[in-house]
Parts: C-alpha cells; structure tokens; sequence
C-alpha cells in the first residue's frame, strides 16, 4: 500500500524554484530516508506533505488523500517532529507533550511515560529552560506516544547525543515492527545507512538518486586491494578497474560492484595472497553527488 | 566593572543603527510630523485672542485635564500654550512608548532570540551590549527633540519661541530617556520579553494615571509622575528646565541600577526565577481554546486590571467636573443645552472614548497572538496535530471577541462605580454602558480588520497598529481640532453615536458591523489557502 505519494511536484517562493518536480514513493512499513544537503528542498517538501505549504504543481499524497485538501484528515494518523523545535516557552515540557498528543487522541500514559524515561526528559521544567536536544526529545516523545500510522520526522537527531541517537533509532526499529511507516529526513548518513530501506537523495530541488540502499550501493564503486604471489601480467588489459595503483605485486583499484566475480578470476591465476574490500558507503555516493554541479 | 566591560560599545551602537535605520526614521517623522501639524493647525483654530481664552476656559475643566494635564498660562493664552496643554503629555507618553519598544528589543530581546549569546563571544564587554542601547535610544530621543525643537521655532506661529520649542522638544527626549531606564531595569529583573514590556508599558500607564489623578486633585501625585514633572515645564508660558534635570538623574539612576544588575546576572536569566511547573497538562490545556487561554490568560488578566483603573480613574473626575460646571457660569452659557442632558452626561462619551480604545487595542493584541505564534514557528507542530486552521483561527477571533466585551464591561464598570460614588446626581449604570457599548461596532470592525490582515499575512500586523494610531489621534483629538471630513470618515469609531447626548443609530452600527464581519470572513477563507511561516 502506497502511504505517501509525490509526483512532479513544484513550490516557488517568489522568483526562487524550491522544488523543480520531485517524484517520491513511500510504501507502508518503509522506513524511507530523504537525504540532501542544507537549502535542497527536504523541509519544503515535508510542509507541503503536512499541508503548511501550497504545491505550486503537481502532486502531494498521503493516504492517497491530497496533502492541502485533506490535510486535517490525513493528520488523524500522522506524528511529525520539526527540523526546528519551537515550544511555548510559559509550558512545561509535560504540558506540551500531552497537549500535542491530546489534540489527537486519548492520551495513554502508560506509552507516554515509557517514552519519557526512555528519552530520560524532566518534563516539569518550562520549555524556555530546555537545551535544543531536550526540546527535539519534547517533540519526539510527543511523536512516539501517539497513535499514528505514519511518522514524518525533520532532521530528528540534529541536536541529540549518541546515546539518544541510538534509543531514537531502536524506537523507529520497534515502530516499523509495528508496520507503521517513517519518513526521515535527514543529512547525517551513517543515520540513515542504518535505519532506513530505502532512500531518495535531494539536492537542488531535484531527486537526483533514489531506491533501495542495496541498489544504490550497486551504483557506486568497491575499493579492493589485492596482494599476489606473481606480478600480475598485462594488468592494463583486465577491463574495469579504475584508480588503480599498482606496488610491486599489492594492487589498489576500486571495481563496479557487479564485474568483482570476473575481477576476481583474471587476478586468480597469479595466486591470491590477501585480499581486503571495503564496502560502499552512503557517504561516497553523497559525496559523488555533492561534487557534481 | 572596568574598562573593559565598556569594549566594543560603539562598534554594537553601529550595528544597532544599522538593523534599525527603518524604524529609527519612521518614529522620527512620524513623531516630528505629528507635532508639526498639530502646531500648524493652531494658529488657525483660534486666530483670536477671544478663541483663545475660550479653549484655554474648556482645557480647564477636569474631564480635559485628566486627559490631557493641567493647563499653564490660561490667563494669557497664545496658540504656543495651548499648543502646548494639549500635546504635551500626549506626546511626553509617545516618546516613551518608542523607547520602551527599542530598549527592550535589543536588550531582553536579543538576549531571548539567542543573538547576544553570539555576540558576548566576541571580545566585548560585560555591559557593552546595554549600554549601546541605552546611547541608541538616548541619540533617537535627542534627535526627535532637537528637530521639533528646530521645526517649532523656525516654521510655526510667532508664538512658538525659541526657548519654549527647545523645552518642548526636550521634554519629549527626556521622557523617552526616563521610559528607556525603566525599560532596561524590567529587562534585567525578567526572563523573557514579554513580561519585560508588560511591566514597562504598566509602568507608563500608571505613571499616567498618577498624572491625571495628581492634576485633577492632588498636584503632589503629578510631581512623581514622570509625564506630570516634564509638563511641568510648563512650555511657552515659564519654559522651566527644571524638570528636566531632575528627569535626567531619575533616567542615570535606572540605567546605573540597571547596569549593575546586568553586569551581576547570568546571560538569560531574570531576577524572577521560573518555578518548577506541572508534570502533565491538565484536561484542559489539551484543547486548541484551553491553549489558546492558557497562553493569553496573563494579557488577558493584565488588561482587565488596567481597563478597570483606567475606567476608575476617568469615572472619578465627574464629581470634580460637577464642581467645575457650578462655579463656571460663563462655560454652561456656552455649551447650548439644546442637545439635551446634563452637562456631565455631554462630557461621558469624550471620556469613554478613551476606554474604548483601550478595549480596541487590548482585544486586537489578543487577537493577533496568533500570528506570533506563527512567527515563532509554533503552529507548525499543533498543525500537525489534526487541527485545522480554520478551528484555530475561529479559536483566537472568538477570544478576541470575547476579550473586548469583557474589557470594554469592565472600562464601563469601573467608571460607573468611580463616577457614582462621587457625583451628587450620579448616571444610571444604563447610561455609562450605553455611552460606551454605543461605540462597540467600530470595536468589531477593527477585530474584522484585525482577522482580515492575520489572514493575510503573518508580518502585517504593524499595519493594524498604524490605522488604530490614526483613528485614536482623530478620536482623541477630534473635539479640539478640526480634522478634514475624508480623515474623518476613515475611522470607524466616528460613524459611532456619542449617547447618551446623541441618539442610537442603528443602520450605522448594522452597516459597520456587518463590514467588520466581511473582512473577518475574508481574512478566515485567505488564512486557509495561504503559505504558513511555520
């Protein structure tokens, strides 16, 4: 089932183009990563899914339910966190949670406390007090404690230390167990290499790589070193290795995923002595990316 | 403190004068300008030496000193002096007005919006930061006083000397000085903006009040009343510049004691320490009206509470009017009796106009709270939440509604208990509510304003303050000067009935209501189509 839907879609702010049509597909239980760097459309993108923002074109989906039209609607079964947490800063951290999820539903204490302890919040000091990261845990707990279906989550962990980091990734886990579906945006990779199953990347207002992690690793490059017995003969003539430096018989390149079998063969002969990959990370995808335009 | 907590003052004064250029030129013509035509329209409205004596006669009585102070040199009366009674502590309040607003944003408010942290980590001294504001807002003061002191002299009447523009001038820059010390104290001992601006603007009001109960009956009151001391420097007929000596070692003491605190208390914190609050939200809090209360309730308390004096304050100057009228036979010749009602009862809707600004002005802040709210950025996550705009927006109009009811009841209250108890022959409770709730339709067309321009756009609202500032001026001023038909009938307030002298006008109030509905019916469909801020 088709949770969130977006297609060609388009938001201008004055003369500037946001968003130059994105096509985007989430399906129920995908922990769905939406990466790109600062200024590249991730929150304009989120506003309009929450219906704060009008598309200029195209289209917005949720629940199969358009994102402006039926925002109130589609909501019923959203929890968002904010990139930027703003809280009134007269409220206790305690007041806000459950007066964000009382505005959904039945407030369930039992969850809501779990949630509490587990994020470790003092919920009776005034917002104005919180440090950044207690006021995006606020807006965590706040999310993790309702009823929803799908979780839209901006930048979730910016401010949050590594412990926290790693309870919020443990209670997404659990989340998806529940077949509930996430959306996270975010620009901290080894977060999203972790989490997520599939992953759209955004930069300048265009998608510019999206699908499965695994298939996004097809897309790039493994670095290998090998070390034979026998220099290996005519290494020019082997096809597809590229950076290839080459001491004595150790051999550093880096090899489309899919051709590594066929690699593997033409150095065989010469006897194989050690032999070291290093799997592709997000990070270098990124970075290809990054370095482009 | 030493040297160095000064480092670095005057490189923030610049960068104050550069994020503030706009608005320190909009305070300075606006003011400057205001004064100039009001100066211009004098000569005009009383070329006579008999005119003049009349207005100096009406600006005696208590109704008008409550309101505007007491009147100098009424015995030789010249447009300068009377020029002079009516502006002065109109104008004494303005300028601190503005220096509340610009001493708080860059001292409280820079240091709330994060901004002075970034700014202390630079090599600059401990005080740095508040005494560049203090030297903005004493330079934007200076400036303003100077030029109307120049602009009175060298383009008005004969009447307006040189020394007395000057004082007059001065005045004004020594009271905005005065306002800004106060402002800065609030400051340092609040945690937050809003409350640093509630207690300096109470502070304006009571000082105010203070002033209008010392002229009208104890003058001792009105000498330690800011506004009282600097009009009595009784412009262009002693011209004294004693007052405004005193009002600067008043203006040094605050801003000394102000430094002091500064200089001791950690980067944002107040000297009213937060309590621990509740763990849980109550059953409430957990619906958009109960939020919306909780978060207006304090404004909405503080207002009642200062309608209330406000209306006990004017309602307590009828028994003195009743005085007034009795030993002054040549003032009830000259008030015709053909428009009916006792003396008093002509003077009822003069002053409860006043009240009904102040319910405007209290109801329209209620109102567009919400445009703060998305300003800051808070309605993203409630939005989120399963609310619509529309429940929201209703949510606010309806409290603003509600709250100018309450307020303008309350203004109506106070001054009816105030004005019972000290006239021999006092109103029914029916006429000071019908003098009052007469003007209620413009009060409803200004929250239609108001729901109209939240509607559309969450940065406009200065546009709403711009047109209450111009109604109020023709509502204040109105029985004095002659203001041209077109500026009249841009204000709401004047299409309203001035009962109990004058008759109800029922079409008028329909047809003003029935606008006010129009633009917040506007403002309601364009608030739920448009882009929000967050």
């Amino acid at each position: 089932m088709r949770v969130i839907e977006i297609k060609n879609l388009k938001k201008n702010f004055g003369s500037t183009e946001a968003l130059k049509g994105i096509d985007l597909n989430v399906e129920k239980g995908d922990i769905y990563g939406f990466i790109g760097p600062n200024g590249a459309g991730k929150t304009t993108t989120i506003r309009i899914l929450l219906g704060i923002l009008k598309a200029n074109d195209g289209r917005a989906r949720v629940f199969d339910k358009d994102a402006w039209q039926e925002a109130v609607d589609i909501h019923r079964n959203v929890a968002f966190v904010p990139g930027e947490v703003n809280l009134w800063p007269n409220l206790t951290g305690g007041e806000v949670i459950d007066l964000l999820i009382g505005l959904k539903n039945e407030v369930n204490s039992e969850k809501k406390n779990a949630m509490i302890e587990r994020f470790k919040l003092d919920p009776t000091k005034k917002c104005r007090s919180y440090s950044r990261g207690n006021k995006q845990k606020i807006a965590l707990i706040a999310a993790f404690a309702q009823d929803a279906d799908v979780y839209i989550l901006d930048e979730p962990t910016s401010g949050l230390d590594p412990l926290m980091e790693r309870v919020f990734q443990e209670t997404v886990r659990e989340v998806q167990k529940e077949g509930k579906t996430i959306f996270l945006s975010s620009h901290i990779l080894s977060e999203v290499e972790k989490l997520c199953d599939k992953v759209s990347i955004i930069r300048d207002g265009k998608i510019i790589e999206s699908g499965k992690i695994e298939d996004l690793r097809h897309l790039t490059r493994t670095r290998v070193r090998i070390v034979t017995k026998k220099p290996v003969k005519d290494i020019e003539s082997i096809n597809g290795l590229f950076d290839l430096d080459a001491n004595h018989t150790t051999y550093t390149f880096q090899v489309e995923t899919h051709t590594i079998g066929k690699i593997l063969k033409a150095f065989n002969p010469y006897g194989i002595e050690a032999l070291e990959s290093t799997p592709p990370t997000l990070e270098d995808l990124f970075m290809r990316h990054y370095e482009e335009a | 403190m030493d040297r160095n907590s000064f480092k670095g003052t005057f490189k923030l004064l610049g960068l104050i004068l550069r994020r503030e250029r706009i608005k320190l030129v909009a305070w300075t013509v606006g003011i400057f300008a205001l004064t100039l035509a009001v100066a211009f329209a004098y000569p005009e409205l009383f070329p006579s030496a008999e005119q003049q004596a009349v207005m100096a006669q009406l600006m005696e009585n208590p109704a008008m000193i409550a309101m505007f102070g007491k009147p100098f040199g009424i015995e030789t009366p010249s447009p300068a002096s009377l020029f002079a009674i009516e502006m002065n502590v109109f104008m004494l309040a303005t300028t601190g007005v503005m220096s509340i607003l610009m001493m708080t944003r860059y001292t409280r408010g820079d240091e709330e919006d994060g901004t002075l942290e970034l700014i202390k980590s630079f090599p600059i001294g401990r005080i740095a930061n508040i005494v560049a504001a203090t030297l903005y807002v004493i330079l934007a003061n200076l400036l303003i006083g100077v030029l109307i002191g120049f602009g009175l002299a060298l383009f008005a009447h004969s009447s307006f000397t040189w020394a007395g523009s000057f004082v007059f001038g001065l005045s004004l820059a020594f009271s905005g000085i005065v306002f800004a010390g106060f402002a800065a104290l609030f400051a340092q001992l609040t945690e937050n903006t809003r409350t640093a601006l509630t207690f300096s603007f109470s502070t304006l009001g009571f000082f105010y009040i203070l002033r209008a109960f010392g002229d009208v009956s104890a003058p001792w009151l009105s000498f330690i009343s800011p506004l009282g001391l600097l009009h009595r420097t009784e412009t262009f007929v002693n011209n004294y510049t004693w007052p405004l000596w005193i009002a600067l070692m008043l203006a040094l003491l605050l801003f000394a004691f102000a430094y002091h605190l500064n200089n001791r208390r950690d980067v944002g914190s107040g000297l009213f320490k937060a309590k621990e609050g509740k763990k849980e939200a109550s059953k409430f809090l957990k619906t958009p009206s109960g939020l919306a209360l909780r978060l207006l309730r304090t404004s909405i308390i503080t207002w009642i509470i200062v309608i209330f004096i406000l209306g006990i304050t004017y309602g307590s100057i009828f028994g003195d009017l009743t005085a007034f009228f009795d030993s002054n036979q040549q003032l009830q010749d000259l008030i015709p009796d053909t428009l009916g009602g006792s003396l008093e009862a002509q003077f009822l809707s003069t002053v409860m106009s006043v009240m009904v600004v102040a319910a405007t002005l209290g109801a329209l802040m209620i109102l567009v709270r919400l445009t703060g709210e998305e300003r800051k950025g808070r309605t993203l996550q409630l939005y989120a939440n399963n609310l619509s705009r529309a429940r929201l927006f209703l949510t606010y109009v309806f409290v603003g509604f509600i709250t100018s009811l309450v307020l303008l009841f309350f203004g109506v209250l106070g001054m009816y208990v105030a004005s019972a108890s000290v006239m021999d022959e006092p109103f029914s409770f029916y006429t000071v509510f019908i003098s009052g709730f007469a003007f209620y339709p413009a009060i409803f067309a200004f929250l239609g304003l108001g729901a109209l321009i939240m509607g559309l756009s969450s940065t406009k609202t200065w546009l709403l303050w711009l047109y209450l500032t111009f109604a109020f001026i023709l509502l204040y001023f109105g029985n004095m000067l002659d203001f041209k038909e077109w500026m009249l009938n841009m204000s709401p307030y004047e299409y309203m009935p001035r009962m109990p002298i004058e008759d109800a006008k029922p079409l008028t109030a329909a047809v003003i209501t029935l606008l006010g509905i129009i633009a917040g019916f506007v403002g309601f469909t364009v608030y739920q189509k448009r882009d929000l801020q967050g």
